[in-house]
């Protein structure tokens, strides 16, 4: 087996033998059911869309994404299992894209899990059931943009409170800087191109252009980029760690 | 040994910062750079050109130069316009795009007392107040022809004067429309014949209806006077005649003779026009039905219209309010996608037209031409004389008692095709006359004049101050892609009225319709209940005249027996209401179960399950 898939497949076997995932699952689907229901008034509003789901997803991904990734790196730090890992014959590069992906596929998992919304919607009504496809992929994307960078910062540090305070702060501050009462807050302070280009390294911004159902290059490249740019900077972090 | 350290971690925190930079240049580059290659997920392509646009800018003429004007700084406060703008100069840019050089695009931002100010107000727009610091906000775009420039015409100056976040579904149709306009060297002539106030009256102030408002921008409307017509002139490129009521000979004959010459007709009937305003019965004691026909024409088509029926069709019912309260009207009809025909480039598009008393056409046994329906009725259709539906007037829901379905979809809009023939024989000896048209001649035919008033598909908003026209249904459409597909051009059709409809819950508009039916029943039970005893208490009440001396006895327990009654009624009104809502809200929690408790709890099993087998497991595992 290639060692990325090892890996990956080692880790996904490590959340499900310990209550974590399952608790994990439970949270972000009753979290999701409930936010969905009462602050979105999904079922009161009428209208057969998902937006009151996916509005939410940046700020649950905040809270459960910094939590799963911040054992990645940190807990094996802690445990000294690093340097044990360090010396199988894997690279840096394979066991962070291992580690990342079997988180990534987790939270995919517990997206899938919410099918019940889909099924209500369709129900209730008659959807456009690919701005629907559009959402699940933009918000797995997010995930994937979060846990990227939750996997850099946990290799920071041994402390997986800090990994998960470091990423929360890192993640909270990419959704703000997409909300236009943000961008206007320093529309006054900073030249306007300096304003757009913040408005691009926003989360939320590329997020909310997919889920309105229209699949763009320019949206794509960005987590693309974002997943890259922090998991290559988590090695380079790792390979520091290594060679001090 | 050392030294090489050092310089792999110098490399390594320069890698890290490299990577930063890398990042943020690439990502922005690519966000400026990479512009055009997307897939539109969405069912209807919203966010795509249709064809209808790429069509209008591949065929341009001449090069148009638009200028977006947009208040940066006065709408720093007002987010949802800044996101709406970035969507526009999208829209705009990805035109441009396509035009190759022919449409020039200019973004500017008219800050107070400045030349672009001004020049954005002498450009037709129309600024709103309400920006950063009470600034008024310019959002619009001025559209020019390129003076001097080779390609034939008139140079043209038109404008969208405010670009209104509610008018999102109908961005692509406002700018394609305005490109489409200023590339045409003239506007097409239609001419209007009308019984109804349809061009609303300049003398006290009535604007024009909205249909006439957007038949104006696109053509040149000549109203022609019923009473002189003679001849219609070959210059009118489509006629509509609206409610004809007692046409002169004269004028008949120039109808007949204009569609044997291959002219453009559209024709719009009504068993009742709830928008004539004649008396029923004048001073002179002339009594009017406000209903219209085209008999001598008609007979002449093969068509068959009776003028004192109406379509009922409970299964399409507009919800109207009355009285307080709101009920399904049978003569009302919202029609929607199932009703229209989809193979017809005119209906194609829209989603959802609204019809009030409408007739409907059938051919005659003797037709030589047929009929291709545009509008229908659903199958739960019945026909009823007008005379009962103007008696229900106070109460639309009766006119279901004892509704029979006819179970045949009725013909309520349908172009007419074949080759027609002169009603006037008689006149053969004329010179210039016709006797019949060439073969797949065309007249379109509409058995509701209400289709065209204002309160079945547009209603007034205000938008920060501004009155601005917003339509619920897409009517005015209807009638603007007649014209343009009779007129000869049919690029603006597909991208009319694109999905202006949102997407409610059926199924609880279900119950609630259901429910209200229900209420309704029960409500008119309780209703003759209680008048039942208040005609009792009438009978009870002493003669006038007769003796004096206040209620007697049994009066005064029967009036008490009454108050108990109504009393009673009123708490069971509202009991079936509560019982009513109960159900829709039953509805509600269980799918809030379902989707907060289910799942989870299936999670939350096969967890305890897989921890008990693992627990066994390493029980019975030895040592």
């Amino acid at each position: 087996m290639h060692p990325v898939a090892a890996i990956m497949r080692r880790e996904l076997r490590s959340y499900f033998v310990t209550p974590v995932a399952y608790v994990f699952l439970v949270i972000f689907l009753v979290l999701a059911g409930l936010l969905t229901f009462y602050a979105g008034d999904f079922y009161e509003r009428g209208l057969a869309d998902l937006q009151p789901f996916f509005v939410i997803h940046p700020w649950l991904y905040l809270i459960l994404a910094p939590a799963l990734s911040m054992r990645m790196w940190a807990e094996e730090s802690k445990a000294g299992t690093l340097e044990l890992l360090l010396t199988l014959p894997v690279t840096l590069v394979q066991a962070m894209l291992g580690k990342f992906l079997a988180a990534w596929l987790f939270l995919g998992l517990a997206l899938l899990l919410t099918f019940p919304i889909w099924v209500t919607v369709n129900y209730l009504g008659d959807p456009d059931n690919g701005v629907i496809f559009a959402g699940y992929l933009g918000s797995w994307l997010m995930a994937g943009g979060f846990l990227a960078i939750g996997a850099c910062l946990s290799t920071l540090t041994r402390s997986q409170v800090v990994a998960f305070i470091l990423t929360a702060l890192v993640c909270v501050l990419l959704i703000l800087v997409g909300q236009p009462q943000v961008l206007d807050f320093f529309q006054g302070a900073l030249p306007r191109k300096l304003v757009n280009g913040v408005a691009h390294l926003s989360m939320l911004r590329h997020f909310e252009a997919i889920a309105r159902g229209v699949l763009d290059v320019r949206d794509l490249m960005y987590f693309l980029l974002t997943i890259l740019a922090w998991l290559t900077a988590g090695v380079l972090v790792l390979d520091l760690k290594r060679n001090r | 040994m050392r030294r090489l350290h050092i310089g792999r971690r110098t490399w390594l925190v320069t890698a890290l910062v490299a990577l930063t930079l890398a990042f943020i240049g690439i990502t922005l580059a690519s966000s400026r750079w990479l512009q055009t290659a997307r897939v539109d997920l969405t069912a209807d392509h919203l966010y795509t050109l249709t064809p209808g646009t790429q069509h209008i800018i591949d065929d341009l003429h001449r090069p148009l130069k638009l200028t977006l004007y947009f208040s940066e700084h006065a709408t720093r406060d007002l987010p949802q316009l800044r996101s709406y703008e970035q969507r526009v100069r999208e829209m705009l840019q990805e035109m441009v795009a396509r035009s190759r050089g022919r449409v020039r695009l200019a973004v500017i931002d008219p800050v107070p007392y400045s030349d672009d100010e001004a020049s954005a107000e002498g450009g037709g727009l129309t600024p709103i107040n309400g920006g950063s610091n009470g600034e008024r906000v310019f959002f619009g775009l001025v559209g020019n022809t390129v003076p001097g420039s080779e390609g034939e015409g008139e140079d043209r100056n038109l404008s969208i004067p405010f670009f209104d976040p509610a008018r999102e579904t109908f961005l692509e149709y406002d700018i394609a429309k305005l490109l489409y306009e200023l590339d045409q060297p003239s506007k097409p002539h239609i001419g209007l014949i009308s019984s109804l106030p349809l061009a609303g009256n300049p003398a006290i102030g009535e604007p024009p209806w909205a249909v006439v408002q957007q038949l104006e921008q696109l053509f040149d409307v000549r109203t022609l006077d019923a009473d002189t017509l003679n001849r219609v002139g070959d210059d009118i490129q489509v006629l509509l005649l609206v409610h004809p009521k007692r046409l002169p000979d004269a004028a008949v004959y120039a109808l007949d003779q204009y569609v044997l010459r291959g002219g453009h007709l559209v024709v719009f009937v009504d068993p009742d026009a709830e928008l004539d305003t004649t008396p029923y019965v004048d001073s002179n004691g002339m009594t009017d039905d406000h209903n219209s026909d085209l008999p001598r024409l008609f007979a002449a088509w093969g068509v068959a219209f009776n003028a004192s029926s109406v379509v009922l069709d409970r299964s399409r019912a507009l919800q109207i309010e009355l009285a307080g309260t709101n009920l399904n009207h049978p003569a009302m009809l919202g029609l929607g996608p199932q009703e229209l025909n989809h193979n017809d480039v005119v209906t194609a598009s829209l989603q959802r037209i609204n019809v009030s008393t409408a007739g409907s056409f059938d051919l005659a046994p003797d037709a030589q031409t047929r009929l291709l329906p545009l509008i229908q009725s659903s199958a739960e259709a019945e026909k009823v004389p007008s005379q009962r539906v103007l008696e229900a007037v106070s109460d639309p829901t009766s006119l279901l008692q004892g509704y029979q379905p006819d179970n045949q979809h009725y013909v309520i809009a349908a172009r007419l095709r074949g080759t027609f023939h002169s009603a006037f024989p008689q006149r053969a000896g004329t010179p210039g006359h016709l006797a019949e048209s060439k073969p797949d001649s065309e007249v379109v035919l509409v058995a509701d004049t209400d289709i065209l008033s204002d309160r079945l598909w547009v209603e007034m908003q205000n938008f920060l101050g501004q009155p601005m026209l917003s339509a619920f249904a897409n009517n005015g459409d209807f009638a603007t892609n007649l014209a343009d597909n009779l007129s000869g051009s049919s690029a603006l059709l597909s991208i009319r009225g694109r999905s202006a409809s949102q997407r409610p819950f059926t199924r609880v508009r279900a119950l609630q319709a259901a429910a209200d039916q229900k209420f309704l029943v029960k409500k008119q039970e309780l209703e003759r209940e209680l008048a039942e005893t208040r005609q009792r208490l009438d009978e009870l009440q002493p003669v006038k005249g007769g003796r004096s001396g206040g209620a007697s006895a049994q009066q005064k327990s029967e009036i008490e027996q009454f108050q108990q009654r109504r009393l009673a009624i009123n708490k069971e009104l509202r009991d079936v209401q509560h019982q009513l809502n109960a159900e829709i809200d039953a509805l509600g929690l269980r799918l809030k179960v379902i989707n907060i408790v289910l799942v989870p709890a299936l999670v939350t099993l096969i967890g305890l399950l897989y921890g008990w087998r693992r627990v066994r497991q390493s029980r019975s595992r030895p040592g």
